[in-house]
């Protein structure tokens, strides 16, 4: 991977450095791209799809390799414009089938990141983009899941578990806020019960903070920020032997997904 | 078990305690199921379950819709009780 890690904190600079005005106008390109690439998907790439694949399983499956194809470019892009450098650790892990993968979620674009490296992921979105009109054609053919309803979300997750399918799913439900104690919300400890699968951990860092809750585009950090993967079996952490679907199971399991990611993002 | 008011309130204390390990304290009519017991969407699953048992009657999620404190709870189990 072609990147320059910095593992150590860059100190707090108050100069635009690192080419801000070329990341900034990378940025600009990267959201358009990003909006352009959902319209591609939607009326170029995935009308022929259904022409092509009667399976709606099989169809949902090329849906997905070309959503990850896509977003590997994304990804391609915005590191060779300079928006960010990043680094991967243990990204193998999630090549493997079946993985319910769990992540903190610092900024906009982890799930970019993260559909970027499993194949056949299944995710689950904001019900507010199946109305939107750049996203609407790729979450649907993608077969991802809406996160209107609690309950249907962890049915569906466990069945698309059971599939063999890999889940993406930030724990938190929303990004996270930098300084504020995590707050975890249960559906994940009740799908990994539910399908009886072990979670895949992943930590990310992002340092400078970028594209975070509540923080407009266009204001970039004055550095250029650098991400860090790391994907952890959770075999020795969550222990789901002998755990039946109980809220105390769910609650237990919710605590050990918080311990860790809090001791993580301090690390 | 579930004759008046105060019976039932015992009652879903207990239910609350056992099964989300709330403390028996913080239980009381005024405190917010989510905010205060940090009882999700998830666990009203769970507890509509848990009430039909206990009831031996049928209760729609509806009627638990609007259900946000523990005394609403209690309201809700009476209108069951009562039909």
């Amino acid at each position: 991977m072609p990147d320059s890690p910095t593992t150590s904190i860059a100190p707090a600079v108050n100069k635009r450095r690192d080419h801000y005005w070329l990341r900034l106008l990378a940025t600009a390109a990267a959201f358009s791209l990003f909006g352009v690439g959902g319209l591609v998907l939607r009326f170029v790439l995935f009308p022929p799809l259904k022409l092509l694949y009667r399976d709606p399983a099989v169809r949902q499956r090329k849906a997905r390799n070309i959503v990850q194809a896509g977003f590997r470019s994304f990804i391609g892009f915005m590191h060779v414009t300079g928006i960010y450098t990043y680094r991967m650790q243990g990204e193998e892990k999630l090549r493997e089938p079946g993985r319910l993968v769990l992540a903190n979620h610092p900024s906009l674009i982890d799930v970019v990141f993260l559909i970027s490296r499993i194949p056949n992921a299944n995710c689950i979105v904001k019900a507010s983009l199946f109305r939107n009109p750049f996203m609407r054609g790729a979450v649907t053919t993608a077969g991802y899941i809406p996160n209107d309803d609690p309950e249907k979300i962890i049915a569906m997750a466990a069945e698309s578990l059971a599939r063999g399918e890999s889940v993406v799913l930030f724990p938190e439900g929303t990004r996270t806020v930098p300084g504020r104690e995590l707050r975890l919300q249960r559906g994940a400890a009740y799908m990994a019960l539910r399908a009886g699968v072990t979670p895949t951990l992943v930590t990310i860092r992002c340092n400078p903070p970028m594209l975070m809750k509540n923080v407009p585009w266009y204001s970039i950090p004055k550095s250029r920020p650098h991400f860090e993967f790391e994907v952890t079996d959770g075999e020795q952490l969550i222990p789901l032997k002998d755990l039946q679907e109980t809220p105390l199971a769910a609650r237990k399991i919710t605590h050990q997904l918080k311990v860790y990611f809090t001791e993580e993002h301090a690390a | 078990m579930f004759e008046n008011r105060e019976a039932i309130f015992i009652q879903l204390k207990d239910i609350l305690v056992e099964m989300f390990e709330v403390e028996a304290e913080d239980v009381r009519e005024d405190a917010h199921l989510s905010d205060d017991l940090d009882i999700d969407s998830i666990d009203a699953v769970d507890l509509i379950v848990r009430l039909k048992e206990l009831t031996g009657k049928k209760i729609a999620p509806e009627e638990f819709k609007n259900v946000r404190t523990v005394g609403d709870v209690v309201t809700a189990i009476e209108k069951v009780v009562a039909e």
